[in-house]
């Protein structure tokens, strides 16, 4: 037990730092430490600072490497033995081939920016344009070159994607569209997608004189794109509860899922519990927790007359969560939480607190 | 492949592994007290985060006790964010950003509040509730008396009850 205030500044607990800030720190170490060395070169006398600036100069060898590992030679093609990348956030795979850089992008702009970033040349990082994700690299894309880029932008809950997409994606499912930034840039190719409850994009850019290989490498690397499998009874990317297979829910079925029975995690949850009803149209979740002006009560449900009910009172709602006993006030709000449930691509079902209504 | 290869895995020396362990350790409770003290802005959080590290980077070897130290700097760093933020606001009104990325870290009701507490009230309740600091401690890290920091609890405390409820609830 806790007073209300410090229960919600708890919450705070459930809350993550976007992913790339240690990179961030490290960015920003190198432009001080290079500051730090001009300045020194401008004021000689300032150089018996040896032992306060010798972490400094580290740092800014450290980070001259950095630099030249990352943005040697913009435009110039690059060489490489290919592999697996894995998306740290949500697990997601794609495999590439030899010859192409592959980079995990990452920002938090005002919604959090993940996702990665395949080319078969050094992008110019060097002119950026604050969009997200950042495009200012597209404006000096090579005649010979291709890129393919999958990312998430998270942003406010809207219609949370009841169904994945299928896989592979396909390259005529992609549309083309206008250039993100210009300059030498192709018009790209694009397409969305969901997988897990959550919408991706995709986009592929092919130089006009990208040879066929380059051309076949970069859609290789979409063909290839995977989610990973995941356990019932689990939680998922911070936030999801995997139930089990959704064959495993048939039509008009409702299964309870009281708050014990379900994983523990620092997330946003269901305090009571909540259904899972099958109806002819998909899935949703009803929350075990109703709130009205005269108090809280555990919803329960009646498999004979199939209604959810508060018990000790008289009201009840039918299957779709909407209120048909007798109501002691005006109708609106009367009506049971009704959540979106998603399926995932190896067909689990997941809930979560951050996916919208239905 | 070699391109590649460093094009992931960034060069590092002891001094940095060093760090990015502590980052890994330090960093997101220091970034939800840094969130709860700007009242839920994300990207002063974020900024204050990375360029405390980066300070952290630059010297090393000369911070003896290097978590109080980056809780220090950091609050320092958004502090001032904060200040020029609120002058160049009374130059021209906005309204407050990040309102719906609030919301959607389901922290609807607490940021608000929060907004309501002075700064140094916020500092001191979320060192003391979040960070889980001693009130010496806390008034070590805003560099004022323990005095001062119970009067900055007592009456953060206040308008927080006020504000959110001081009811008993379950945590489940």
């Amino acid at each position: 037990m806790a007073e209300r205030w410090l229960h919600e500044l708890s919450r705070l607990e459930l809350l993550e730092p976007p992913d790339g800030l240690w990179e961030r720190a490290l960015i920003l170490a190198r432009d001080q430490a290079d500051a730090g060395r001009r300045r020194r070169s401008r004021r000689p006398g300032m150089r018996k600072m040896w032992s306060a600036t010798a972490a400094a100069v580290a740092i800014a060898l450290v980070a001259a490497v950095i630099i030249l590992a990352r943005t040697s030679g913009p435009g110039q093609p690059v060489t490489g033995r290919g592999g697996v990348f894995t998306d740290p956030r949500f697990g997601w795979m794609v495999r590439y081939p030899k010859g192409l850089l592959v980079r995990h992008i990452s920002a938090q702009y005002r919604w959090s920016l993940n996702g990665v970033r395949i080319t078969n040349f050094v992008p110019d990082l060097g002119h950026p344009m604050g969009d997200e994700p950042e495009s200012g690299w597209l404006r000096s894309f090579p005649a010979t070159g291709v890129a393919a880029q999958i990312w998430y932008l998270g942003g406010p809950a809207g219609a949370t994607p009841s169904r994945s997409s299928r896989f592979p994606l396909h390259p005529s499912s992609f549309s083309r569209i206008r250039p993100y930034a210009g300059g030498s840039e192709p018009a790209p190719l694009y397409r969305g997608f969901t997988a897990d409850g959550f919408a991706f994009n995709a986009a592929v850019w092919i130089g006009r004189d990208a040879s066929q290989a380059a051309r076949h490498a970069v859609w290789s690397v979409i063909r290839s794109l995977r989610f990973p499998s995941l356990r019932a009874g689990t939680i998922w990317n911070g936030s999801v509860y995997v139930l089990g297979l959704a064959r495993s829910y048939p039509a008009g079925s409702v299964t309870e899922f009281p708050a014990a029975s379900l994983p523990v995690g620092r997330m946003p949850r269901y305090t009571r519990g909540f259904y899972v009803v099958r109806s002819p149209r998909g899935l949703y979740v009803i929350d075990r927790l109703f709130t009205s002006p005269s108090g809280d009560c555990t919803v329960a449900f009646e498999r004979s007359s199939s209604t959810f009910s508060c018990p000790g009172t008289r009201l009840r709602w039918n299957l779709a969560g909407r209120e048909v006993g007798p109501h002691p006030g005006p109708r609106f709000g009367w009506d049971l939480s009704r959540g979106a449930a998603a399926v995932a691509t190896d067909g689990h079902v997941l809930v979560s607190r951050s996916f919208g209504s239905v | 492949m070699r391109r590649a290869a460093a094009d992931h895995a960034q060069p590092r020396t002891d001094l940095t592994l060093e760090l990015e362990r502590l980052f890994a350790d330090v960093a997101p409770g220091l970034w939800r007290t840094l969130y709860a003290f700007t009242a839920g802005r994300r990207a002063v959080a974020d900024d204050a985060v990375a360029e405390a590290f980066a300070r952290a980077l630059e010297r090393a070897r000369s911070i003896r006790d290097p978590v109080p130290w980056l809780y220090r700097t950091a609050l320092r760093i958004a502090a001032a964010e904060l200040k020029r933020e609120r002058a160049e606001r009374s130059a021209s009104p906005q309204p407050p950003p990040d309102a719906a990325a609030t919301a959607q870290d389901g922290l609807g009701d607490l940021v608000p509040a929060l907004r309501q507490l002075s700064p140094a009230q916020r500092a001191a309740v979320v060192l003391h509730y979040e960070a889980d600091l001693p009130v010496r401690d806390v008034a070590s890290q805003m560099g004022t008396s323990v005095a001062a920091v119970k009067v900055h609890l007592f009456r953060g405390r206040r308008r927080l009850r006020e504000l959110l409820g001081a009811e008993e609830v379950t945590d489940g």
